[in-house]
C-alpha cells in the first residue's frame, strides 16, 4: 500500500535519504525506528507529500504521491506525535472540520461513532480542545483518520510523550486499524512499543534503511531489538565517522 | 551586572544585521532630517535678509528726498516726508523673528507664525503669514523632523532591541539559570533593559549634539533638549523593563509593547487632534472676520467724547497732548481705533488659543510622546507659543507707530530727517523667541516613568505570591 | 472547503478572547469617530451657515457707499465642508476657512482650524477615514499575523495538508476572512454615518467604501503572505508591525519631505515681491502702472470722443479701476497658475511614493472622494477668486457708468441700495468625482497595481507550496 523505491532526498550540503526503499502492505504496522537525523521525518513528510523527493518514487495505493500528491492524500491519513488541532473548537467540531476538508460531511452519530471507536470518552466529545490531554488529542487524531476511510495511516512517534497506560491503549487502536485493512506506517523511537505492535521493523540510519526485521523474526527467536539496534547504530557511527574523514583528508 | 548585560545587548546588536539596521535607520534618518532642517534655517535667515534689503531700499528713498530738500516722489505730489504718516509709511523697518538656536528640530511644525512684518501703523499681525507657503497636501501628514524622529522612531528603536527580553528567558526556560547563578532573576531582566536603553539614549544624544553642533546653538541651549530626550528614553525603558518583567513569552512581550506604541505614539495623539479639531469647529472667527470688519463704520458713529475716552484709555500719554478744539483732532484720534480694535482681536483669538493649550497640557499628560514633542516644538520655538509672542510684540509697535503718528498730526508742526531717524531708530528689528518652559514635560515623563516602575513592581510581586 | 475554512476562521475570532476584544476595540472605535466626526462636522455646517448669514446680513444693511468703497468692504467666502468631510476631513485642518475678497488684491485663506493647536497637527486626527487606513490595517495586522504560521507551528498545517486542503484555497479562505473582518469595520464606519450623518452622497459614500475595501483587501492579502512565508507568529507580528509602523506613519512624512526638499516651494515674501513687481511694471517689465493708467485713459477719451474727463459721461475712476484689476488679475492668473501647478507637481511627486505605499495612495483617492483633497481646494481657491472678479467688475461697473452728469456739468451717482442687495452670495459647487478621480489616475493605478500584486503574490506563495510542499 505504501511503497518508497530508491528514495533520495538532498538538502544542500546534507543527503536526508539515500536510496530508501520501503514497503508497508495492506494489514501492516511498519514501525521504522532510528536514531535522531536518521531520516524518519523526512521519510514521513516525503510519504505525506510535505516534502518532494531529490529522486525516487513514492506510492501510496499504486498511487504516484510525486506525481498526483491530491489523489495519494485522499487515501492516506496521518496522526502527528502531538495532534495539533483547533483549539477554540471541541473534540467533535475538529473532527467534523477536518472531515468536511476531506470531503466528507459527518452526522451527529458518525461523528460520535468514529470518537467512539478511537477511544476518546463520550463526555470529552463536546469539550473544547484547550482542556485535552495529549493522549485524548491522539484519539482524535485517529477519529480523523478513521473518519476519513483512508487506506494508509502514517503515524509520527505516536507514544512519545504518553503515560504507560495511554500509550498501551493507542497501540490497540493502532492494531485495529491494521486488522481493518489498513497500512500503517509509524516512525518512533519505542523499542518495546514497536516490538509489541509492528508486524515489521525497519531501522533506518543515515538516510538508509540498514536493517529490516518481521515480528515474527522478533518474537519467535527472541531477538533482542535493544542490542540489534545499537550495534548497527554504533556500527554506523562509527563508518560514517571514518568516512568523514577520509574526505575530509581527500579534501 | 549592568555592564555585563551591556555588554551582552552590544554583542546582540553587533551580531543582528536586523537590530543593526534599525538603529543605522535612525541614525540615518536623524542625520537626515537634522540636515532638512538647517537648510529650513537658512531659508529662514534669507527671509529675514530679504525683508532688510527691503527695509533699506525704502529708508534710502526717504533719506535721497530728505537730502535733495525734496518731500517725496516727483510724480506723487500728495507723498509729503514732513507729514507723520508719510513718515511713518516709509520708515517701513521690518520687524523680524529671529530663528531660536534650535529652530531646525523642528521645521515640520505647523507654524502660522510671521517670520518679519513690515511695521506700520496698519500693520495686522493676525494676517501676517510665516514666510513658508505651505503644501496643504503635505503639510497634513505632519512631516518628519527630528522632534518625530526622537518622539516616534527612538521607541521603536527600544523595542526593536529589547523586544525579546523577559519573555525569551522564560519561554527559552534561561530564568532559573540566571537565578542559580546570580540570585536575582528579575534584576538581570531590569539590566538588560537598562542596557538597551543606554544604547537607544547614546543614539538620541548623539542626534542631539549633532543637531546643536551643526545649528552653532550653545550646549547651555542644548542642555533642557538633552535632558528632555534622556527622560524619554527612561521612560520608554521603563515601559520595556514593566513588559519584560511581566511577559511570558517574546510574542506577547511584542504585542503588549507595540500596543502600547500605538496607544501613545498613535491613538491618543489622535484623538486630541480630533478634539482640536471639534474645538476650532465651534465658530467661523466672526469676531475676528465680519465684526472686524465693520469695526471701521462702528469708529465712525462714535461720538466725540467717546472716541477719546477709548483712545485716551489705550495711549494714556496722548491726553496730554489732544489739540483744542478737540474735533480738529477727531481724525487723527480716528486711526487710533485700529490699533483697539485690533488688540481686542487679539485678545477674542487669546481665548481661543487658551482652550487649545488646555487640550495640549491636557493630552501631554495622557501621552509623554505628545508632552515629549510640544515641549521640544518649544525649545525649537516653533508652534503657537512661540507665534503668539511675536504676534504681541509686533501689537505693541505697531501702536508704539500709531502714538506717535496720532501725536505728530495734533502738534501739526513739520517733521524733518531727525524725526524720521529717530522713528526708525524706536522701531524695534528683531525679536527672540523666548524658550518655553519645558519643566511641566520633563515632571509628566519622570512621573510617568515612577509610575510604570511602581506598577511593575506591584505585578510583578503579586505574580511572585 | 473555502467556505469552510472561512467560518472556522471567523469561528477562532469570535471564540478567542483576545480576537473579541481586538474586534470590539474596532467597533469601539469605528463608531466612536463616526460619532465624534459627525458632530464636529454638524457645528461646522452650523456655524458656517451663520458665518454666512451673518457676512451677507453686515452687506446688506450697509448703507451709503459708493460701489468703490463697498468693493473695498468687500466680502467674506466661508469655505464649505466637503460632501464627505465628516469621513475624510483631508485638508480642511491646514488650509484656512475663511477668503476675504475684496477689490484690488486676492487673499490668502484665513483661520486654519489647528493653527493654535500646532503641536497636535503632527498627528491624524481620529476620523472614520484614519481608524479605515490606519487602524483597520492594524486590526487585521493584530488578528491575522499568525492565520498561517500558527498553523504551522502548531502542526495543524500537516494535518490540513493530509485532509487534502491544497495551498491556494487555505490562503483565500484566510485571505477572505480577514477581509470581511475589514469589511464589517467598513460597513460598520458607514452605517454609522447613517445614524449620526445628516445627509449622505450615495455615490460617493460608495466609491469611498470600494476603494477602503480594496485598501483591506491589499492588506489581507498581504498579511496571510506574510504569516504564511514566515516559521514564526512572532517572526510575521514583527515583520507586518514593522511595515505597518513604516506605511502608515513613517512613509508619508518622508513623501512629504522628499517633495518639498526635491521641489522646494517659493518662500512667501519672494512670491509676493515679484508679483509686486509684475504688479508695478508691468507682465513684461516694460509697462509701468502709471503709463499703463495714462495710455487707458487717452483710450477711454477717444471712445467717447472727448477732450478730458470732465466731459466723460461716465465715472472714469471707475474704468481705470476695472482695467487695473483685470492687470492685477492676469498677473494673478500667471503667478498663482505657476504656484498651482508647483503645488501639484510637489504633490504628484510626494504620490509617487503611492506604488510604495497602498494607504499612502489610498489616503490621497479618499480626501479627493471626500472632497477635501488637493484638487477641491485648489478648485475651492480658483472659484472663491472667480467670485472675487465677478463682484469687484460689477461693483466697479457700477462706479463708472451709475452716475449721470448734471446739467452743471457734475457726476452725481444713480445707485440704489438695492442694487448691492441684490448680489448672490458665494455658492461653491463641488468638482464631480469623475474629474476628482481622473487627476488621481496614478493612485488608482498604484493602487490596482497593488491588488493585483499582493493577489499575485497569494497565488506565487500558494503556488510554492504546492511544488516544495509547506514544510
Amino acid at each position: 500500500m505504501i511503497e518508497l523505491e530508491n528514495v533520495v532526498k538532498e538538502y544542500p550540503g546534507h543527503r536526508a535519504l539515500d536510496g530508501l526503499h520501503l514497503s508497508v502492505p495492506a494489514g501492516c504496522v511498519y514501525g521504522l525506528l532510528g536514531p535522531n537525523g536518521a531520516g524518519k521525518s523526512t521519510t514521513i513528510n516525503l510519504v505525506t507529500g510535505l516534502l518532494k523527493p531529490t529522486s525516487g518514487h513514492i506510492r501510496v495505493g499504486g498511487i504516484d504521491a510525486v506525481a498526483e500528491p491530491l489523489r495519494a492524500r485522499n487515501i492516506l491519513a496521518y496522526v502527528s506525535e502531538s495532534v495539533a488541532l483547533y483549539p477554540h473548537l471541541t473534540g467533535r467540531e475538529n473532527l467534523q472540520l477536518f472531515s468536511r476538508l476531506a470531503g466528507r460531511r459527518l452526522e451527529e452519530s458518525e461523528s460520535t461513532a468514529c470518537l467512539e471507536r478511537a477511544g476518546l470518552q463520550a463526555d470529552a466529545h463536546g469539550r473544547r480542545i484547550g482542556t485535552y490531554s495529549k493522549g485524548m488529542r491522539q484519539k482524535v487524531g485517529l477519529a480523523i483518520a478513521l473518519a476519513k476511510d483512508a487506506k494508509a495511516v502514517v503515524l509520527d512517534e505516536p507514544s512519545s510523550g504518553l503515560d504507560p497506560g495511554a500509550s498501551h491503549d493507542l497501540a490497540e487502536r493502532v492494531r485495529e486499524l491494521a486488522s481493518g485493512g489498513l497500512a500503517v506506517l509509524m516512525a518512533t523511537h519505542d523499542l518495546f512499543r514497536a516490538r509489541d505492535t509492528c508486524d515489521t521493523v525497519g531501522l533506518l540510519v543515515h538516510g538508509t534503511l540498514r536493517a529490516e526485521w518481521k515480528a515474527s523474526e522478533v518474537q519467535d527467536h527472541d531477538l533482542d531489538l535493544e542490542a540489534a539496534y545499537l550495534d548497527l547504530v554504533n556500527d554506523s557511527s562509527h563508518q560514517s565517522a571514518t568516512s568523514n574523514s577520509v574526505t575530509s583528508k581527500s579534501a | 551586572m549592568i555592564r555585563v548585560a551591556l555588554g551582552l545587548e552590544l554583542r546582540n546588536l553587533l551580531r543582528s544585521p536586523l537590530r543593526l539596521l534599525v538603529l543605522l535607520l535612525v541614525l540615518g534618518a536623524g542625520s537626515f532630517v537634522i540636515a532638512q532642517g538647517q537648510q529650513d534655517v537658512k531659508r529662514w535667515q534669507e527671509a529675514i535678509a530679504a525683508g532688510q534689503a527691503a527695509q533699506e531700499e525704502s529708508l534710502a528713498e526717504a533719506r535721497g528726498y530728505f537730502a535733495e530738500g525734496k518731500k517725496g516722489p516727483a510724480d506723487r505730489s500728495w507723498v509729503d516726508l514732513t507729514q507723520p504718516h508719510w513718515q511713518d509709511y516709509y520708515a517701513a523697518t521690518r520687524f523680524a523673528r529671529l530663528p531660536a538656536p534650535l529652530a531646525g528640530i523642528a521645521f515640520a511644525s505647523a507654524e502660522s507664525g510671521a517670520v518679519t512684518v513690515r511695521l506700520n501703523r496698519f500693520a495686522d499681525p493676525l494676517l501676517a503669514e510665516g514666510n513658508r507657503i505651505e503644501n496643504p497636501a503635505l503639510a497634513v501628514t505632519g512631516g518628519l523632523d527630528l522632534v518625530a524622529v526622537l518622539a516616534l522612531l527612538l521607541p521603536l528603536l527600544i523595542m526593536a532591541l529589547g523586544v525579546e527580553i523577559g519573555g525569551y528567558e522564560r519561554a527559552a526556560g534561561v530564568l532559573p539559570l540566571v537565578r542559580m547563578q546570580s540570585g536575582h532573576d528579575r534584576s538581570w531582566i531590569w539590566a538588560r533593559c537598562v542596557a538597551v536603553g543606554v544604547i537607544a539614549a547614546s543614539a538620541g544624544l548623539l542626534l542631539t549634539a549633532m543637531a546643536t553642533l551643526l545649528a552653532g546653538a550653545s550646549p547651555v541651549s542644548a542642555l533642557p533638549l538633552a535632558l528632555l530626550v534622556l527622560a524619554y528614553v527612561v521612560f520608554w525603558t521603563a515601559l520595556l523593563g514593566a513588559v519584560a518583567v511581566l511577559a511570558r513569552n517574546p510574542s506577547q512581550g511584542a504585542v503588549a509593547l507595540g500596543a502600547a506604541w500605538i496607544l501613545l505614539c498613535v491613538l491618543i495623539p489622535s484623538l486630541g487632534s480630533e478634539r482640536s479639531a471639534a474645538l476650532a469647529a465651534d465658530d467661523f472667527a466672526l469676531d475676528l472676520t465680519v465684526q472686524a470688519r465693520d469695526a471701521g463704520a462702528a469708529t465712525a458713529q462714535l461720538k466725540e467724547d467717546e472716541l477719546y475716552e477709548a483712545l485716551f484709555a489705550r495711549f494714556p500719554a496722548l491726553a496730554k497732548q489732544a489739540p483744542e478744539p478737540r474735533s480738529s483732532g477727531v481724525r487723527a484720534a480716528a486711526g487710533g481705533m485700529g490699533i483697539i480694535s485690533l488688540e481686542k482681536r487679539m485678545r477674542s483669538r487669546e481665548k481661543r488659543g487658551e482652550a487649545h493649550r488646555k487640550l495640549v497640557t491636557t493630552m501631554s499628560l495622557a501621552s509623554p510622546t505628545l508632552s515629549f514633542s510640544h515641549a521640544l516644538e518649544g525649545l525649537a520655538g516653533r508652534g503657537p507659543d512661540a507665534a503668539r509672542a511675536f504676534r504681541f510684540a509686533v501689537a505693541d509697535a505697531v501702536a508704539g507707530r500709531v502714538e506717535r503718528t496720532i501725536a505728530g498730526t495734533w502738534s501739526g508742526a513739520p517733521l524733518d530727517v531727525e524725526d524720521f531717524e529717530a522713528l526708525v531708530a524706536a522701531s524695534p528689528t528683531s525679536f527672540e523667541t523666548p524658550s518655553t518652559a519645558w519643566g511641566a514635560s520633563l515632571a509628566t515623563l519622570v512621573a510617568w516613568t515612577l509610575a510604570l516602575l511602581g506598577g511593575a513592581t506591584f505585578w510583578a510581586r503579586r505574580l511572585d505570591q | 472547503m473555502i467556505g469552510t475554512l472561512f467560518l472556522n476562521e471567523w469561528r477562532a475570532v469570535l471564540r478567542d478572547g483576545s480576537g473579541k476584544v481586538v474586534l470590539l476595540l474596532g467597533a469601539l472605535l469605528a463608531f466612536g469617530a463616526a460619532w465624534t466626526s459627525a458632530s464636529t462636522h454638524d457645528r461646522q455646517e452650523f456655524a458656517q451657515s451663520a458665518a454666512t448669514h451673518a457676512a451677507r446680513s453686515a452687506w446688506d444693511q450697509r448703507e451709503g457707499d459708493s460701489p468703490h468703497s463697498r468693493a473695498h468692504y468687500g466680502d467674506f467666502v466661508f469655505r464649505p465642508n466637503g460632501p464627505l468631510a465628516y469621513l475624510d476631513s483631508g485638508l480642511q485642518a491646514v488650509t484656512g476657512r475663511v477668503i476675504y475678497t475684496e477689490a484690488h488684491r486676492q487673499n490668502t485663506a484665513m483661520h486654519k482650524p489647528q493653527q493654535e493647536a500646532a503641536s497636535l497637527l503632527r498627528y491624524d486626527r481620529l476620523e472614520p477615514a484614519t481608524v479605515l487606513q490606519l487602524l483597520a490595517p492594524l486590526v487585521l495586522v493584530l488578528v491575522g499575523f499568525g492565520v498561517v504560521s500558527n498553523e504551522r507551528e502548531s502542526g495543524r498545517m500537516r494535518l490540513l495538508w493530509i485532509q487534502g486542503v491544497r495551498p491556494m484555497p487555505l490562503l483565500l479562505a484566510k485571505t477572505l476572512a480577514l477581509w470581511s473582518l475589514g469589511t464589517l469595520l467598513c460597513v460598520l464606519i458607514v452605517g454609522a454615518q447613517l445614524i449620526f450623518a445628516d445627509q449622505m452622497d450615495l455615490g460617493r459614500t460608495l466609491t469611498f467604501l470600494a476603494l477602503h475595501l480594496l485598501l483591506l483587501w491589499i492588506v489581507a492579502a498581504l498579511v496571510t503572505v506574510v504569516s504564511a512565508r514566515t516559521r514564526r507568529p512572532g517572526t510575521s507580528a514583527a515583520v507586518l508591525l514593522s511595515l505597518w509602523v513604516l506605511c502608515g506613519i513613517v512613509m508619508p512624512r518622508i513623501a512629504a519631505m522628499t517633495a518639498s526638499a526635491l521641489d522646494p516651494l517659493p518662500g512667501r515674501d519672494a512670491f509676493q515681491a515679484a508679483m509686486q513687481e509684475d504688479r508695478e511694471q508691468g507682465l513684461d517689465g516694460h509697462n509701468p502702472r502709471d503709463a499703463r493708467r495714462q495710455k487707458f485713459e487717452k483710450e477711454v477719451l477717444a471712445k467717447y470722443n472727448v477732450n478730458s474727463r470732465d466731459e466723460l459721461p461716465v465715472n472714469l475712476g471707475g474704468l481705470i479701476m476695472q482695467a487695473d484689476e483685470e492687470y492685477g488679475a492676469q498677473v494673478w492668473d500667471k503667478h498663482f497658475g505657476e504656484l498651482e501647478e508647483h503645488l501639484q507637481r510637489q504633490d504628484r511627486l510626494a504620490g509617487t511614493f503611492s506604488f510604495l505605499n497602498p494607504i499612502q495612495a489610498t489616503d490621497r483617492l479618499s480626501m479627493e472622494i471626500a472632497g477635501t483633497g488637493l484638487s477641491s481646494h485648489l478648485d475651492f481657491l480658483r472659484q472663491t477668486e472667480d467670485y472675487r472678479r465677478e463682484l469687484v467688475r460689477k461693483l466697479n461697473e457700477e462706479d463708472a457708468y451709475g452716475v449721470t452728469r448734471n446739467d452743471e456739468g457734475r457726476l452725481t451717482r444713480t445707485t440704489t441700495h438695492g442694487f448691492y442687495t441684490g448680489f448672490e452670495a458665494f455658492h461653491y459647487e463641488p468638482l464631480g468625482l469623475r474629474d476628482l478621480l481622473g487627476q488621481r489616475s496614478m493612485e488608482l493605478a498604484a493602487l490596482f497595481a497593488w491588488m493585483l500584486g499582493t493577489t499575485a503574490l497569494l497565488a506565487f506563495t500558494a503556488g510554492r507550496f504546492e511544488r516544495r510542499g509547506i514544510l
